[in-house]
């Protein structure tokens, strides 16, 4: 799968908060995206989806080559993205397996014996994630600790398996073991498939679980550079200074 | 077979069906004294707080015909995991059921006409007769006190001391179509000191027709004893359903009463509780949906009159197209009531821009030492829950569907199996059409 972003931008009322995003992301690559808190990267996760609250004020998304963004947002989930919150809701009264249950019948409905195997997929994730059987029957993040909740967004993810997913920030407030745990489940997908992932994070740690293959960064609602990784030592020994002053704009010398 | 058939509901009418009626001399004088009462009444307006907020002026009540029809009941196997069934088919009995066993343990669970026809003991029927006379001396407006003036049909169920019974008792109203009729039914739950029942009553209507429904159900737990009531209203939405019932609990007791509201175009129904016991205990629940242009007024009344007795009610409504609900809840403490322990929550889903709903809950507390605390919220579906389960693939009526079943689970999660599956097929139907 090819996710190319062109020169989008967004609103959210007056407020305008992607100014021309350019951004090429491939399944079979992990994406890394970092940029000061406010830059814009949870917001354009949100249009990438099509949440309802952000207007579209140019550009395009395409997916394989076809724009998406006239589809609804389950369209585009149904397409093979996923996207994992920064801040993942409560759903009251829907158990985890419930939900669960549905989103992958939805996702494989013409694969019968797929569906059938739910449970069975289900515990062994869960398993791997190393997340009690018991949530199967608590409702879906409700009262869930913060690291929690985002283990059960990577769950949902392995469950799902996605094509393409952005993790906003899925290592945030995690302790080191749930982080390496979120590192293998994103791993084993990419062992598994041609998976692909924008990872967005402020910090190096959880790059050094899962190895980036390209590092782009966002400043005041723009991608304003990428890199490889040794982009995210530069970051994590200057931080944002230098993107602030526009020195990046400068041919390396 | 014989079916008798009166043309209106007036009060030589009724005065004319009461003395037809071959009952026991305690309920004629009952009957009696209900339409005395209620021809001292003028039928409420909207001037009365209980009605401010729904007009039933259009209705002549005095014009409704009704008919009281012979009990035929065939003999029926009884359903795994069911202690009994009684189906009516419109005012007459047609298929009943009782586990085997249950009859010699002193259990009755029968058609009233067959309980007044000497199916049942002698101290069972003055049991009946106080329970009803409590009901009667409760009705507090012409509408609930004709009900008892017109009872036409309706079940008893009665279960002796210590007896625990987990499986359901499940009670019927079907029907055929008809126009303008009145059905005034009765239910009376009696248990004994230290026995536990679980009753089903579904009420389905018709097709077509529009019929008035009067009912009430009656519910006396024993002290230390344990009953669970779920009542499901789905008539079409040409009917009309009035409806006020009155439970007593024990002490040591407990109850749990719910009821699901879906058919009718005008529902009124009200639920009283009484904390008769030191230490008893209830929970009552609610659901309800109204869609299209349904008008949905329901009130709940605690009326905690014993010391140490706790109770909860939580009434949950999703509202759609150009419905209104109204909820009046009232806690009442007595003055001897010290230690309630009272709540009351009503939750309201407003699901489109022309749906209304009102919640008016209160408080009349005379005593000290007491908790008692109540609260209501309405609000639309929030956007950012249907956001999330967008993203992972549910179309926009499929998330819907599964956040207002998470809405309801509250109360849903309390439900047996039996009526669940039914619940949930029309509530999955409401959304969909929403
Ligand atoms: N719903 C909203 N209403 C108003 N402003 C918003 C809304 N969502 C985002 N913004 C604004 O848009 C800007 C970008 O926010 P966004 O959440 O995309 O940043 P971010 O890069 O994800 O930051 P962080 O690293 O802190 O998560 C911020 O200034 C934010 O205040
Ligand atoms: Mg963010």
């Amino acid at each position: 799968m090819k996710i190319e972003i062109r020169d989008l931008s967004a609103r959210i009322g007056e407020n305008q908060i992607l100014n021309g995003v350019d951004l090429e992301l491939e399944s079979g690559k992990i994406h890394a995206l970092m940029g000061p808190n406010g830059s814009g990267k949870s917001t354009l996760s949100n249009v990438v989806f099509g949440h309802p609250a952000y207007e579209v004020t140019g550009g395009e998304v395409l997916v394989d080559g076809e724009n998406i963004l006239e589809m609804e947002t389950d369209e585009r989930a149904r397409l093979g993205l996923f996207l994992a919150f920064q801040y993942p809701v409560e759903i009251p009264g829907v158990t985890v397996g419930r939900f669960l249950k549905r989103a992958h019948e939805i996702r494989f409905e013409d694969d019968t014996d797929r569906t059938r195997g739910f449970v069975k997929t289900l515990r062994s994730n869960m398993d791997f994630m190393e997340i009690d059987q018991a949530f199967i029957n608590r409702y879906l993040n409700e009262g869930f600790s913060g690291g929690e909740k985002k283990r059960m967004e990577i769950l949902q993810m392995l469950t799902l398996e996605p094509d393409f997913a952005i993790l906003d920030e899925t290592d945030s407030g995690l302790d080191i073991d749930a982080l390496k745990v979120v590192a293998k489940g994103v791993n084993r997908l990419r062992a598994e498939s041609s998976f692909g992932a924008l990872i967005i994070t402020h910090y190096q740690r959880i790059l050094d679980h899962i190895k980036p293959d390209v590092v782009h960064i966002m400043y005041q609602g723009r991608v304003v550079t990428s890199g490889g990784p040794e982009l995210v030592h530069q970051l994590e020994a200057e931080g944002y200074d230098w993107i602030k002053e526009g020195r990046h704009e400068q041919p390396a010398g | 077979m014989s079916r008798a058939t009166f043309a209106d509901s007036t009060m030589e009418t009724l005065r004319e069906y009461i003395a037809s009626r071959n009952e026991p001399a305690w309920m004629t004088t009952l009957r009696g004294d209900a339409l005395e009462r209620s021809a001292a009444m003028e039928w409420p307006t909207t001037a009365d707080e209980e009605f401010r907020r729904s007009d039933v002026r259009s209705y002549d009540f005095t014009a409704l015909a009704f008919d009281v029809d012979e009990d035929s009941p065939a003999p029926v196997e009884t359903p795994v995991g069911i202690s009994g069934t009684l189906d009516f088919h419109g005012t007459s009995l047609r298929r009943a059921s009782l586990t085997e066993g249950l009859a010699d343990k002193g259990v009755v669970f029968t058609s009233f006409a067959r309980a007044f026809a000497g199916d049942v003991p002698e101290t069972l029927l003055r049991r009946l007769e106080s329970v009803l006379r409590r009901g009667l001396d409760s009705a507090d407006n012409r509408i609930s006190l004709t009900h008892y003036a017109a009872i036409t049909h309706g079940a008893v169920l009665y279960v002796p001391r210590f007896l625990e019974l987990e499986d359901p008792f499940v009670v019927t109203f079907d029907d055929e179509s008809g126009d303008g009729a009145m059905r005034v039914p009765q239910v009376v739950v009696i248990t004994d000191e230290g026995a536990r029942a679980v009753v089903v009553e579904r009420i389905r209507g018709v097709e077509e027709g529009d019929f008035l429904w009067n009912e009430s159900v009656l519910a006396d737990v024993g002290n230390a004893g344990q009953v669970r009531y779920y009542a499901t209203q789905d008539l079409n939405l040409d009917s009309s359903y009035f409806s006020a019932s009155f439970a007593t609990v024990g002490r040591d007791a407990r109850l749990e009463m719910y009821n699901s509201f879906f058919g009718a175009m005008f529902t009124k129904a009200r639920v009283d509780v009484e904390m008769a016991g030191e230490g008893s205990d209830a929970f009552i629940g609610g659901v309800y949906f109204p869609t299209e242009d349904q008008h949905m007024d329901m009130r709940t009344v605690q009326r905690h009159v014993a010391p140490h007795a706790h109770s909860d009610t939580l009434y949950k409504g999703a509202i759609t197209d150009e419905a209104r609900s109204v909820y009046q809840g009232l806690i009442h403490v007595f003055h001897e009531a010290v230690q309630t322990d009272a709540y009351l929550t009503n939750n309201n889903l407003v699901l489109s821009d022309e749906a209304r709903s009102d919640s008016i809950p209160t408080l009349e507390i005379h005593t000290d030492d007491v908790r008692c605390s109540h609260g209501s919220t309405t609000g639309r579906l929030d956007q950012g829950l249907l956001n999330y389960v967008r993203t992972r693939g549910f179309s926009l009526d499929e998330a819907r569907r599964m956040l207002v079943e998470g809405y309801f689970e509250a109360i849903l999660s309390r439900y047996p199996e039996t009526v669940l599956e039914e619940i949930h097929e029309i509530i999955d139907s409401r959304i969909t059409g929403a």
